[in-house]
């Protein structure tokens, strides 16, 4: 009970102590709106002479936008915004946009845009600048976003590079869209990084897959060692170097390589066994690759090859009823049909 | 001069050499055979590592047929390329044939026989044998793939395809078949470089080139091939940004690919502007800009655009017009008469109404009452005070990037600004100490209370300052 009563104290001022911040702002006449103030109630005309009425309580998002007519930026500010609200589909219906400019001419401007525009874009004239005054504008852009709770969730001036990804972000947050950025983090730039490590590497071992398709064996291999040589301790690499030296039918080397390897995903251990039973059978050690190929057909039930190995493994030992079986569920493997038979259980 | 013995020596020999060569003849066949690869006859045909089928098989007649047997004549089946598209169908069924395919000329390519190559071609590598007729590719610094290891049929095809030059697949789509990590990499980001997206070719060289990443040329000549307009302006602006002309100088701000933001750059602007302006910065013999990051380091108040990272607020990237690369009209001069020509760049952000307003409640804090002080500072017939007169254009530590001080001869003028809740005060060396409220405004309409005799003389020593104050230049 007395904890239930300090938590009801400690709310009671902190709520004062936030009114009385948010009354001290407005004594003094600071025209400042910071980020986590209420958004002021306002009603202004728009370029149709239709009254923009902002009330609290309409559980909208807002997001009102001061932009000039007499500036690029903001040209490209409102281009910008037109584009991610686009981008925002069916949720901009939970939006209310304000664009608030100083002069006539900029209004048809900026309506002739906001046309381009999913949802309804209110052009707003404030040549006396009021809600200038009313949300303390100092400069053109700037764009104040609230979230459901009518309270400023975003302060954006200018127009920066970052100005697009971080009104997206903030936008997205206060609509409550899934995003895989932090808001927080929009305005870090990101480029593509096609020279890291894994870009080269792939398109070594993707060039090696095409080579292979054409028969080049020798050379297929040589791109793959190419990919070994950027990160020889690759896991992947050296698995796909595994595949292509069976697939030429050098068994022990691929045995040699897949020997290096320290798995650690199923995925990559299940590669290793096809590899190591593949090259067993290719070496006549039927009994041992059995074993290999069995294990990995039952790590992974959809392993074509695995199954045609493990097909010829049997046609060897003249155990043609069970090479049918593998084969069979090879095709059915091919063919997307679903086997009877499931030989790794077996 | 010959003698008789020697004569007959001779003759010997030569008859000798006849019948040996005679007798390792074979004779031709004058009727018809089963096949012509015997160990007798046209052996080295099936001996090679890639053998044609009917050859392997010892059916010479799927090609050739009998004119004269007795005479060892032949002709083939067919005439042209039907002779190979008989069995070989639908090589050149697609939009685009391979010259030597369209004349029937297929033994350009192939022996028609056997090879020790795959796909019976005279040569070791594709691109060996390719280059007989297309120099591409040849003596290149930076090779692309395929042609280093001589596989030009990874991107054409050698027969005929529905796309421009043989490729094997749609050209916007063909370099993404290998380059996988690239187009996954593309597919997140929103402002994707136009070539990038389908037309790499734009700025790669397919087979290779001289320059690094195979680019046709280096940056920025490269770039300009597109973007005329910065190449105008980089070269032709009274004043240049030194970075846009260097060899690779693009690469400095701008990714070439796809980035997060606009523009395509590498960081967030400031990060790009400080990798140079961390440091002094000579930009001319007779000036050295101060390091950028010394400007603000530790200091409370910001100009927006440096507290949003946003450099390009005030300054163009590649050339202006105007000194320090500044996007629009700014006086070089600290003291110059005030005219909002003249302050071109402030007013691109703020609303000239600012100066024009006498009164208002609602366009600045810096009033006293609704008095705007802007207003009383700038509009003055003589020595009207400017907007980098009272505030930094970078920082400060005064609230709202006020300046610590004026310039005035050899002196730093304090300005003095204080601020408060409601207002501030201003004890500059300008004028007397001036106090402003917004709420509770001051009342300058009384004369001023009486001074002790020592502050009686600075009105006049005030306005003999200004009035000097009005020909410094900086």
């Amino acid at each position: 009970m007395r904890k239930k009563c300090d938590v009801f104290i400690w709310s009671v001022f902190i709520v004062a102590a936030v009114q009385f911040v948010l009354c001290v702002a407005v004594a003094n006449g600071q025209r400042r709106l910071g980020i986590g103030e209420r958004v002021p109630e306002f009603a202004a005309t728009d370029v149709n002479e239709q009254v923009f009425d902002y009330k609290h309580g309409g559980g909208k998002v807002l997001m009102v936008v001061f932009l000039s007519g007499r500036q690029k930026r903001s040209a490209r500010a409102a281009v910008d915004i037109i584009r991610i609200i686009n981008n925002l589909g069916a949720s901009a219906k939970r939006l209310d946009v304000a664009i608030a400019v100083d002069d006539p001419n900029a209004g048809s401007i900026f309506q002739s845009k906001s046309k381009e525009s999913a949802t309804g874009v209110h052009i707003l004239l404030d040549t006396e600048y009021k809600l200038w005054g009313k949300f303390g504008i100092i400069v053109i852009p700037t764009v104040i976003i609230s979230d459901t709770n009518d309270t400023v969730l975003w302060v954006k001036a200018g127009h920066g590079s970052d100005f697009a990804p971080v009104i997206q972000a903030r936008l997205n947050q206060a609509l409550g869209i899934a995003q895989e950025i932090d808001p927080n983090d929009a305005g870090q730039v990101k480029t593509v990084q096609n020279t890291t490590v894994t870009a080269r590497i792939k398109r070594h071992l993707q060039m090696a897959k095409i080579l292979l398709q054409k028969g080049r064996h020798e050379l297929a291999i040589s791109e793959i060692k190419k990919a070994k040589e950027i990160d020889p301790n690759s896991v992947e690499v050296m698995l796909e170097l595994g595949e292509f030296l069976c697939v030429v039918n050098q068994s022990k080397e691929a045995l040699e390589v897949i020997d290096k390897i320290k798995t650690t995903k199923k995925t990559e251990k299940t590669r290793a066994l096809l590899i190591s039973g593949w090259a067993k059978r290719q070496m006549g050690e039927l009994d041992a690759a059995e074993g290999f190929l069995l294990e990995a057909t039952t790590l992974d039930s959809k392993s074509v090859r695995g199954f045609f190995e493990l097909g010829k493994v049997y046609q060897a030992k003249g155990e043609v009823e069970k090479a049918m079986k593998a084969y069979y569920s090879a095709l059915s493997q091919v063919f997307s049909e679903k086997a009877d038979t499931n030989l790794s259980h077996q | 001069m010959i003698t008789s013995e020697k004569l007959v020596g001779k003759l010997t020999v030569f008859v000798i050499s006849l019948l040996v060569s005679v007798a390792g003849a074979v004779e031709k066949p004058t009727s018809p055979q089963k096949t012509c690869v015997t160990e007798e006859c046209h052996s080295d045909y099936g001996k090679k590592a890639y053998v044609h089928g009917p050859v392997s098989l010892g059916d010479c007649k799927s090609c050739h047929k009998p004119v004269d047997p007795n005479e060892h004549t032949w002709q083939f089946v067919r005439k042209g390329k039907d002779l190979c598209e008989y069995c070989h169908l639908g090589q050149t069924t697609k939009k685009i044939v391979h010259g030597p395919l369209k004349t029937g000329d297929c033994l350009q390519c192939h022996d028609p026989h056997s090879s020790d190559n795959k796909f019976l071609l005279p040569k070791k590598t594709v691109s060996a044998h390719c280059q007989d007729c297309h120099q591409t590719g040849k003596d290149l610094k930076f090779p692309h793939g395929p042609v280093a290891v001589g596989e030009c049929t990874i991107c054409h095809d050698s027969h005929s395809s529905d796309y421009e030059s043989l490729l094997t697949t749609e050209p916007g789509e063909l370099c993404f078949s290998c380059h996988v990590v690239t187009k996954d990499e593309l597919s997140k980001f929103e402002f994707i470089h136009e070539p990038a997206k389908d037309h790499c070719v734009g700025c790669h060289d397919p087979h290779g080139a001289d320059n690094s990443k195979m680019v046709k040329d280096v940056a920025p000549f490269m770039c300009y091939k597109c973007h005329k307009d910065i190449e105008k302006v980089a070269e032709e602006s009274d004043y240049q940004h030194s970075v846009v002309a260097e060899v690779d100088g693009c690469m400095h701000c701008h990714t070439p690919h796809a980035s997060t933001v606009k523009f395509l750059l590498k960081k967030d602007a400031t990060s790009l502007c400080m990798t140079c302006h961390d440091k002094p910065q000579k930009i001319s013999n007779n000036e050295v800009l101060p390091a950028f990051t010394e400007e603000i380091k530790g200091k409370k108040s910001l100009h927006g655009p440096v507290a949003q990272n946003d450099c390009s607020g005030c300054h163009v990237t590649h050339g202006s017009q105007y000194f320090h690369l500044l996007a629009k009209e700014y006086p070089p001069i600290f003291y110059s008469p005030f005219s909002e020509k003249n302050y071109d760049l402030c007013f691109g952000c703020h609303q000239k109404s600012l100066v024009r307003d006498a009164k208002t409640v609602d366009l600045t804090d810096f009033r006293n009452g609704n008095v705007n002080l802007h207003y009383l500072h700038v509009n003055k017939e003589r020595r009207g005070r400017t907007c980098r007169a009272c505030h930094e254009t970078h920082a400060s530590n005064l609230p709202k990037h006020i300046r610590k001080s004026v310039p005035y001869g050899i002196w730093d003028l304090p300005v003095g600004f204080t601020k408060t809740e409601t207002g501030g005060t201003c004890k500059s060396g300008c004028h007397l100490p001036k106090d402003y409220d917004r709420i509770n405004s001051v009342d300058y309409s009384k004369p001023p209370a009486p001074v002790a005799s020592s502050e009686k003389d600075t009105p006049k020593k005030a306005k003999d300052e200004e009035k000097q104050s009005d020909e410094k230049k900086v």
